[in-house]
């Protein structure tokens, strides 16, 4: 009896010692992103690195918020979902016979004083990630991106600005955390190319674009 | 003999603990800058900025929230699990009925964010109008 209830204060230790792990989601790799292959000839446009306006890191919980493994673990998604949606973005456009130049932040002062880029620019602007399941095991995990497209004529001036969402639901499996912070992501850049896939059927953001 | 009696009771106590301690429904707060934009929870108008909301717990609620001048904000706010579930731990057999009242009532979830504070994107200006037609 006396050994039970050691083996269950130690487990209970443990558990509160380990803390709450954190996944941070890691999303595709700019490698697995195909290369833009922008159109010679096309109408010329700047993709910018996006910008995040969360603020945090925080996209949710697999399990119970913030309690320790093995209850639940909390869910971060950094600053490579911008990187991913970047490249997203820089992907479609080309796909859309765009010749796609990746460009510094239309709205950062050049060191020349002469505009960096001479076309159109765009700059996603990440507004929300989210990744959560009440259990990483038998549920799915429900996950959300939105971000604000902006569109920056060569002077600066946003000329249209438009905000897109996309959704995915789907197990992330059972794996270790390492193994969930692949997976997350690649659950994660479903719903992120959903959002980018709803940009680029948007007519008067192409149009703002040409 | 007692102490086994108390431990039932106690672990019969705990069924649907979950539920009784959360309830259905949890409160949001949904806030913005600027305040004074509209919330829109599922499509439905739910006040202005800051507010708090009413959420059922076992559903995905979008959020909307607009404002003249501002860019569209888009959110999700989404169930994660309560930890009250594992107040039916203690029966294991019997438990499942409180771990099935538990999911099937909301009770059994958080949502997650319990807050929602964007800042709102500024939109462009509008296009001055184009010269008359001659």
């Amino acid at each position: 009896m006396k050994t039970n209830h050691a083996a269950l204060i130690a487990f209970v230790s443990t558990a509160l010692l380990a803390g709450c792990a954190t996944v941070h989601v890691q999303m595709p790799a700019p490698a697995q992103i195909a290369a833009p292959s922008g159109a010679p000839g096309g109408p010329q446009v700047g993709v910018a690195p996006a910008r995040d306006s969360r603020s945090s890191n925080d996209a949710g919980a697999l399990g119970i918020k913030g309690a320790p493994l093995p209850l639940g673990t909390d869910v971060e998604v950094g600053s490579d979902l911008g990187a991913y949606v970047t490249g997203a973005l820089a992907q479609g456009l080309a796909a859309q016979k765009f010749a796609v130049v990746t460009v510094s932040d239309p709205t950062q002062p050049h060191p020349s004083g002469q505009p960096a880029f001479g076309g159109k620019t765009v700059v996603a602007t990440i507004q929300s990630a989210s990744l959560n399941t009440a259990d990483a095991i038998m549920f799915a995990a429900d996950c959300a991106v939105s971000f604000a497209a902006q569109v920056y004529d060569p002077s600066g001036t946003v000329v249209y600005a438009q905000t897109y969402s996309g959704q995915n639901s789907e197990h992330l499996g059972a794996h270790g955390v390492g193994g969930y912070e692949v997976s997350a992501g690649q659950v994660l850049a479903k719903a992120a190319d959903r959002a980018v896939a709803s940009a680029l059927e948007d007519p008067k953001f192409i149009q703002a674009l040409r | 003999m007692l102490a086994a009696r108390t431990a039932l009771c106690f672990a019969f106590t705990l069924m649907s603990c979950a539920t009784v301690i959360n309830g259905r429904t949890q409160n949001v707060s949904v806030s913005s800058t600027p305040p004074g934009a509209s919330v829109f929870i599922d499509g439905a108008a739910s006040g202005l900025t800051p507010t708090v909301v009413e959420l059922t717990r076992n559903d995905t609620h979008t959020v909307r929230i607009e404002k003249a001048g501002y860019l569209l904000y888009l959110g999700t706010i989404t169930p994660t699990a309560s930890g009250w579930m594992f107040g039916n731990a203690p029966l294991p057999v019997v438990g499942l009925v409180g771990i099935f009242y538990d999911l099937h009532s909301g009770g059994a979830y958080n949502l997650t964010p319990d807050q929602l504070s964007p800042t709102l994107l500024a939109a462009p200006a509008p296009a001055p109008p184009a010269p008359a037609a001659k």
